[in-house]
């Protein structure tokens, strides 16, 4: 598995890198994601929340299941300990990731703040697209092509959001979900980029356990998916090199 | 302490704090840990299946308005959008886009 080695052979110099993340931000993503804040932001409307709070809230919280727990929690008049709670358990999952992508750019990306920049701008896009691109060029180059995917992604949510707190009661039905299930596909889509066995192994395994476990245990189900799959996958072929 | 007592912009700065929290550990984490040693590749395996759960929990058991479509119409336009990336050369544009398309098509014209 190439996660956190230098990617060998070649590949993109940084400029061609940043490039080709400028127009991957540009295409996909930037809808994706601005579909998904719009969806954001019209809930925030409906919670009472100001159209500042729900910008806020994407730049600064960034990660869509902790702010619709917040919105819709704080809204059902829930105890201020349980709301930041639930946020918290919605984002446990960015611990292990953080690790992993930031891990990965370690070595170009050395200085604490940029890494602590480099974790706050990910996202289930941006994961794994940061990931992809750590697997086919340079580790210099997936960072030149990161920042630009990242920057667009949370560029393109914040407008989206102020988008959802003002248009989205206007929409069509049929357009607003197919905006909502854009993401659904997008998001499965980044996993049909990967070539390794064992990360392969990894995404299936989670991909099959997330539904029932999640069924089983609401709270709990996507951690209890990435620590049973995972382990799973790992022990199946993740032990030997 | 109910959530509606403090203000919401105060709420919204909490619910940031909590989320960092765990990015910024993890990027702590980052920096004392061998990425080429065992421990890493488990942790990148529980990453994956975390994310890839989370997508297919989306796709299979949707919370909101998607709720109410048939899992049928999302699992069959997740389908065409994967038969199209990998019929056309990998093209992910193109792929979102059929899918997208399949699902909205689905829902005008199928009677659901």
């Amino acid at each position: 598995m190439k996660v956190g080695t230098e990617a060998s052979g070649p590949g993109p110099d940084r400029r061609a890198a940043f490039n080709e993340g400028v127009r991957h931000g540009l295409a996909v993503p930037s809808i994706v994601v601005f579909s998904t804040m719009l969806g954001f932001g019209s809930m925030a409307h409906a919670t009472g929340f100001s159209a500042f709070e729900a910008f806020l809230s994407t730049l600064l919280v960034w990660a869509m299941p902790g702010q619709v727990a917040m919105a819709d929690l704080s809204a059902s008049g829930a105890d201020l300990f349980v709301i930041l709670l639930a946020v918290s358990m919605a984002s446990v999952r960015f611990f292990p990731m953080a690790t992993i992508l930031v891990g990965t750019f370690r070595s170009a990306t050395p200085d604490l703040p940029r890494q602590l920049l480099i974790a706050h701008l990910m996202s289930a896009s941006t994961w794994p697209m940061g990931m992809a691109a750590s697997q086919r060029m340079p580790v210099a180059s997936a960072m030149a092509y990161y920042w630009p995917v990242a920057t667009l992604c949370i560029t393109f949510g914040c407008i989206g959001t102020l988008a959802g707190y003002w248009l989205s009661a206007d929409m069509p039905e049929i357009a607003r979900l197919t905006l909502v299930f854009l993401n659904v596909v997008f998001l499965s889509l980044l996993f049909a980029q990967n070539r390794d066995r064992l990360v392969i192994l990894a995404v299936a395994t989670g991909a099959v356990l997330g539904p029932p476990l999640h069924a089983l245990e609401p709270n709990y189900g996507v951690l209890l998916t990435g620590v049973i799959g995972g382990t799973f996958a790992y022990a199946l072929l993740g032990r030997r090199r | 302490m109910s959530g509606t007592a403090i203000t919401p912009l105060a709420l919204v700065l909490l619910a940031a704090s909590v989320t960092f929290l765990w990015r910024a550990l993890g990027a702590l984490l980052a920096s004392k840990i061998d990425t080429e040693g065992a421990l890493f590749r488990w942790i990148a395996c529980v990453s994956y299946a975390t994310v890839a759960g989370l997508i297919s929990r989306m796709a299979v058991l949707p919370t909101g308005d998607l709720a109410e479509t048939p899992l049928v119409l999302r699992l069959g336009a997740v389908a065409i959008g994967f038969a199209v990336y990998f019929l056309a050369r990998r093209n992910l544009l193109l792929a979102a886009a059929a899918g997208a398309a399949s699902f909205a098509g689905g829902l005008a014209f199928l009677p659901l």
